[in-house]
């Protein structure tokens, strides 16, 4: 296990201290790398979803790989793995995020930095205009998408990934989050709203489309 | 519509497809003449579109792939080679910013490690597209009542569309008749494509029949057909390097015959 690994309580299914009784069946490893295999996905868009990037995703699940495999004999295999692993990634990964912003040094008033980030935002070209064409290049748009990405809440990133990238059904993002589904629904389309609204020039109909036009046209 | 709620208030359900189909149908239906929402919903698919390119995973991650099968032949010999698992993983994972964590040896996670290194030099990339026949795709279409995702507004937001998508400006134009273009579905929410990771699915009305038609850069052609107990019938065209196949009850393609090429 890697040296900082964060002390980590992994949740339901999963007693700790010797007073808990022992789960009633073990993975071996064999079943270990087998599920996940199958969740890999899943668990790279939830450390992509924390990091807010897709750089130390990999190094992220492979580390919280090490700490589940560490903690094997606590997990009880009828419950879901999944949700379990989606834990321990989302731990290892609020960890280094945590480790980077203690890390992180700063010459500028962060306030001024922040507002001058708003100003430029403010003056960004609308992505699409009215007839549905690109009005900046492709790779400059990632570029504010992702920057709008950041701007969210942690859980509200993993739930929008979870659902838009992976197409994942409410009832799941909210096993492996820990979270009603009403809630995994509110936050995806709340994340939506305010990423239209970033992203779309600052054209509250874009965002909203909260008023009709009028005008006729075809599909 | 069954919801009564103002139609501005279902946007996001709609952008999330869980609206009912009937629900969806109105709302579908009444994009056309909002193109306020029109350009809502196109542009949180453009947002759709750039999130999938930049958090689609990457591929299978060293050891966390580990076949089960190397697992189980080395789990239990694991022990003994965790001395060597710091230089193993070194080799794997040259990229890794933080390798030195794993120096320390850890039994099993070095068993893992050493399978990571079998599995990941043994394992050729595959292209990770979830090709689904196209029948399948054309009954999950009707299943949701038929009804597209986004709608271009003009024939040159058409054209413009599957310029960006698939590399040349077709259009169908709006005075065909017997043909009224729906508009577009959204590939991703059928779990897959037919064809290609960027491949357009076209929607319209054919003398009041449902026709779907996709539309691919060649490269990714696969030389579709459908299995006689579908009832329908499949015609493939190509243009300026798009691939087109028409799936329609019809017998004969409509929609390919009206696919015009937009003059610079």
């Amino acid at each position: 296990m890697p040296d900082d690994a964060p002390n980590i309580s992994l949740g339901e299914g999963t007693p700790q201290g010797a007073d808990v009784p022992a789960p009633t069946h073990r993975l071996s490893p064999m079943e270990f790398g087998s599920l996940l295999s199958a969740s890999r996905k899943t668990l790279w868009s939830i450390a992509a979803g924390v990091l807010s990037d897709r750089t130390s995703a990999d190094d992220c699940v492979q580390d919280a790989a090490a700490i589940g495999l560490g903690k094997l004999n606590e997990f009880d295999a009828t419950s879901n793995f999944g949700a379990w692993m989606g834990q321990i990634v989302r731990f290892v990964a609020l960890n280094e995020l945590r480790k980077r912003s203690r890390s992180k040094t700063s010459a500028a008033d962060p306030e001024i930095m922040a507002a001058s980030v708003a100003a430029a935002d403010s003056h960004e070209p609308a992505p699409i205009d009215h007839t549905g064409r690109f009005s900046t290049d492709q790779s400059a748009f990632d570029d504010r998408t992702q920057a709008a990405l950041r701007s969210l809440d942690e859980t509200a990133r993993i739930c929008l990934l979870l659902r838009t990238v992976h197409s994942m059904p409410y009832e799941e993002i909210s096993r492996i989050l820990g979270i009603p589904e009403g809630t995994a629904m509110s936050h995806v389309h709340r994340a939506r709203a305010s990423m239209r609204e970033r992203l779309g020039g600052g054209h509250p109909s874009r965002a909203h489309a909260a008023h009709p036009t009028g005008q006729g046209g075809r599909s | 519509m069954s919801d009564p709620r103002p139609i501005e208030s279902m946007l996001e359900e709609y952008l999330d497809n869980v609206l009912s189909p009937s629900d969806r149908a109105a709302f579908g239906a009444l994009l056309p003449s909002r193109p306020d929402l029109a350009e809502a919903v196109a542009l949180q698919r453009t947002i759709d579109g750039s999130l999938g390119r930049l958090f689609e995973p990457t591929q299978p991650a060293q050891f966390t792939d580990a076949r089960p099968d190397i697992l189980a032949t080395i789990g239990p010999a694991s022990a003994t080679i965790g001395t060597a698992s710091g230089a193993l993983r070194d080799g794997v994972t040259a990229s890794s910013k933080r390798s030195t964590r794993w120096l320390r040896p850890l039994a099993l996670a070095a068993g893992l490690a050493l399978a990571a290194g079998v599995f990941y030099f043994t394992q050729t990339s595959s292209e990770t597209i979830n090709h689904i026949p196209p029948a399948t795709l054309y009954s999950r279409l009707k299943t949701t009542g038929f009804v597209p995702a986004f709608v271009c507004t003009t024939e040159e937001a058409f054209a413009n569309l599957v310029q960006a998508k698939v590399g040349a400006s077709l259009f169908v134009p709006a005075s065909t008749a017997g043909v009224q273009v729906l508009g577009w579905a959204y590939g991703n929410n059928y779990s897959g494509s037919p064809l290609g990771p960027s491949t357009l699915i076209l929607l319209a009305k054919v003398d009041q029949e449902d026709v779907m038609v996709l539309m691919e850069r060649e490269k990714f052609d696969r030389r579709l057909k459908l299995p006689k107990e579908s009832g329908l019938n499949i015609f493939r065209r190509k243009m300026d390097g798009v691939v087109m196949y028409e799936v329609t009850p019809l017998d004969a393609p409509r929609v390919l015959d009206a696919m015009t090429l937009r003059q610079p």
